[in-house]
């Protein structure tokens, strides 16, 4: 497997051109449940663990939060619920605005780099949770660290590090936007 | 940086009424503010005296006379928002409309000095000490002595962006199916 950050690159491109299929106002929609993912996973994920936690801790004789497979477990649900949130938001029109874009290259261009901050903050969020629990995808063989000098770089420009104090503000702005436009 | 929220968000709101009402609405408001701020000058709000009265006097500082002032300029100011969100006709230009949204975030700025001071400005509030500062800079986050933070600024732009971009979006036309059937 090559540098993390290829990879990256590689999938915003992907959901550049996706972006270009499906039009912004559609992919704009995307983006409103893609960041009330994230702040779902911000604000309650680790409440949600921690629940999980205590009531299956019971039946399994023990926390698996303090146990060997803590990360992979982590790692598994973080990335588990915020896939699934992202493929509902990509089934269907969801929050999709009502329209087209603007014909000409205009339009395709704004379609490509809403699909591509879409890409950015899909691969993104997903490398960030990978880089929080230490990478549990290096047992499947599909990665294995040290990072390259580029991909250390680019870990502060991460969505999540970013947007994080701002999210509760992008998504009640999107819905503003949405409903008085 | 999540003190800035508020801010923000103030910011951000006006910014959008005065891009969708334009200069004129921005200007009433502008015009409402500063008639506010001078009947409901800190210990001057009517609401305040009547609270008084009623609780007796005794219970009631000057800290939260000043907050009952702050309370209803804010409920008048929110109501014009109201007003002109709903009733206000929009911008003739796009001119127009980029000068409302120019002159919204001055009069957000205007309503966040009012209502969140210590925001914008701490220094007045809590004189910091040589160690308070040492202590701040330390936080994780904390932007480096005299270097400036572009985060909201970015974060601002993308807000304009959207706006923009959701305002390009064409109505859809109906499909021949649509017509065969009407």
């Amino acid at each position: 497997m090559g540098a993390l950050e290829l990879l990256w690159f590689a999938l915003i491109i992907v959901f550049a051109f996706v972006g270009i299929v499906r039009g912004y106002p559609k992919e704009l929609g995307a983006t409103t449940s893609i960041l009330v993912a994230l702040l779902v996973l911000t604000e309650w994920g680790g409440k949600i663990l921690l629940g999980l936690d205590a009531q299956l801790g019971g039946l399994l004789g023990g926390s698996f939060l303090a146990g060997p497979y803590s990360n992979p477990i982590q790692a598994a649900f973080y990335l588990g619920l915020f896939i699934a949130m992202v493929f509902i938001s990509y089934h269907g029109e969801t929050l999709a605005f009502r329209g087209d874009p603007p014909p000409g290259p205009l339009g395709v261009a704004m379609n490509a780099v809403n699909g591509a901050v879409n890409g950015y903050l899909i691969s993104g969020t997903i490398w960030y949770y990978l880089d929080r629990f230490d990478y549990p995808i290096r047992f499947l063989g599909l990665f294995s660290p040290p990072l390259t000098n580029l991909a250390k770089a680019l870990l502060p420009f991460l969505p999540l590090p970013i947007l994080e104090p701002y999210l509760l503000l992008f998504v009640v702005f999107l819905i503003l936007v949405r409903v008085f436009r | 940086m999540s003190n800035y929220l508020p801010l923000a968000t103030i910011l951000v709101l006006s910014a959008l009424v005065g891009f969708r009402r334009g200069v004129r609405g921005q200007l009433l408001l502008t015009a409402v503010m500063a008639g506010g701020w001078l009947a409901l000058g800190p210990g001057g709000s009517p609401l305040a005296a009547e609270v008084e009265k009623m609780t007796g006097g005794s219970i009631i500082s000057a800290a939260a006379r000043g907050g009952y002032s702050i309370f209803l300029l804010l409920v008048i100011i929110l109501f014009t928002y109201f007003l002109l969100w709903r009733l206000g006709s929009p911008p003739e230009s796009i001119r127009g409309a980029l000068i409302g949204t120019l002159w919204g975030l001055a009069n957000g700025f205007l309503i966040a000095l009012t209502v969140l001071p210590g925001t914008l400005l701490p220094s007045l509030l809590t004189p910091i000490t040589v160690g308070e500062k040492a202590v701040e800079a330390m936080k994780p986050g904390a932007t480096a002595p005299g270097g400036f933070n572009l985060r909201p600024i970015i974060i601002g732009g993308a807000f304009i962006l959207i706006i923009l971009a959701v305002r390009a979006i064409h109505p859809r036309r109906p499909d021949l199916g649509d017509l065969f059937r009407e």
